[in-house]
């Protein structure tokens, strides 16, 4: 989560830079004017992704 | 046609057929993007957004440049369902599986064949409550199973794919993808897309729930099941591509451990059930079976509203109208949507015509009344 929250204070300051140094003209980056948006790649579960493999007998 | 375009509030919606991506976009950045989709040349661009917009030419030049270099980027992205294709000769169907199950779905047998206990307990739990006495013939046959490193899901005697263990979340969507083609006869090309949400209905329309894991949607869910309302289906949310309408799906609510106190009082059976953990997700969960008024689950049901919920203690209730700007950078990231533009463009029109809300409570009672005052439209 710490990793996470890092990362998205990077990317903000990396944002923030660029829009400072793009100045008066900030709202004139593709930072500022665009939001891009992907929808996932497939049909996702909420599910485990480690619950014991292998074979448990009954 | 290579994109779609929609106007919400005073930005645009582009969807770029290409990537399957979309991008809400300020009038000026859609003015650069549509001319280069047309064919412009990036000089004429650049001195068209100088012009109309009053920048220096250095400035449109930077800025017309680095959009396009955005657009080029795209392409670096991989589209795909991150299911291999497989050489069926490569597969060995293991002559012995770990369990066969078989489910009752709207008069349809079907027989899941798990090829270990980790398989099973991916997929079988949330279905536990539509089990039934294995039938001589079934109407369908699922098989998930080992092949190497990767797991194998088989319909009916055919290859849908095969998923490494950290996307046994899409092993799991695409499990409940071919259940729900074959309980409605369909195929994934019918379907506009499927919401990670939780839909209720009042019999006439249905409203969908949504927000990040641990938010609150599927309690809330449950408490208006508990009041009255149809669930439609959790977590899975499937909405038709022809018409538009949410259509029911019959996984069980799974209640996490940190609600099951607020719950238990709706559904005393909650105390008793049995309790599966979940350690790389971080939860511990209980399945509440879906609970239908009447039972018409064949149909589908026009969406009233999207409600972006959050459960927060001592916050009493507010709803409030989301704009739809604000709202659907909210939805798309955690959609899977149709790549197919007929579907792409059925997707652009539902949501524009469906009204957004941010529904903060703590209050079940005032949520409740609320969610009835939104279906009468006396909110």
């Amino acid at each position: 989560m710490k990793a996470r929250l890092n990362e998205k204070t990077e990317e903000k300051i990396t944002r923030k830079e660029a829009l400072k140094k793009a100045g008066k003209y900030a709202v004139f980056t593709a930072a500022a004017a665009i939001v891009l948006l992907s929808p996932k790649e497939a049909q996702a579960g909420s599910a485990p992704t480690n619950a014991g493999r292998g074979y448990r007998p009954s | 046609m290579n994109y779609l375009e929609r106007s919400v509030g005073n930005k645009k919606i582009l969807w770029l057929k290409q990537y399957n991506r979309y991008l809400v976009l300020e009038l000026s950045a859609y003015d650069v993007i549509k001319r280069k989709l047309e064919g412009q040349d990036r000089k004429i661009i650049s001195a068209h957004i100088s012009k109309s917009y009053h920048l220096p030419e250095s400035e449109a030049k930077r800025y017309v440049g680095e959009i396009v270099t955005m657009i080029k980027q795209l392409s670096d992205y991989n589209i795909g369902d991150r299911g291999n294709s497989l050489n069926p000769s490569s597969v060995d169907i293991p002559n012995h599986f770990y369990s066969t199950k078989c489910y009752k779905i709207n008069e349809l047998t079907f027989h899941v064949q798990y090829g270990s206990y980790h398989l099973e307990h991916l997929n079988h739990q949330k279905f536990a409550h539509l089990e039934s006495n294995l039938s001589n013939i079934p109407d369908h046959q699922f098989q998930v199973f080992q092949n190497g490193e990767q797991s194998v899901l088989l319909v009916n005697g055919k290859i849908i794919g095969q998923w490494l263990p950290e996307n046994d979340h899409y092993l799991s969507g695409k499990f409940s993808m071919e259940l729900l083609n074959a309980m409605y006869h369909r195929t994934e090309s019918d379907w506009m897309g499927v919401f990670h949400a939780s839909a209720i209905s009042n019999k006439e329309k249905c409203m969908l729930f949504l927000g990040d894991s641990g938010s609150g949607k599927s309690t809330t869910c449950a408490v208006l099941m508990a009041s009255g309302f149809n669930l439609l289906a959790d977590d899975f949310v499937p909405v038709d591509g022809s018409t538009g309408s949410v259509y029911s799906f019959p996984a069980a609510v799974s209640v996490k451990k940190s609600a099951i106190t607020s719950l238990i009082d709706f559904f005393p059976e909650l105390e008793a059930a049995d309790e599966f953990a979940y350690p790389e997700m971080d939860k511990t969960v209980r399945f509440l079976p879906p609970v239908l008024q009447s039972d018409n689950s064949s149909m589908g049901y026009p969406c009233k509203a999207l409600v972006f919920v959050k459960y927060k203690e001592d916050s009493g209730m507010t709803i409030e109208k989301l704009p739809s700007d604000v709202a659907f950078p909210k939805l798309v990231p955690d959609s899977w949507i149709s790549p197919i533009e007929e579907n792409a463009s059925r997707f652009l029109d539902w949501f524009l015509g469906i009204s957004c809300y941010q529904l903060i409570y703590s209050d079940n009672d005032r949520m409740v009344n609320a969610i009835q005052k939104l279906f009468s439209d006396d909110l």
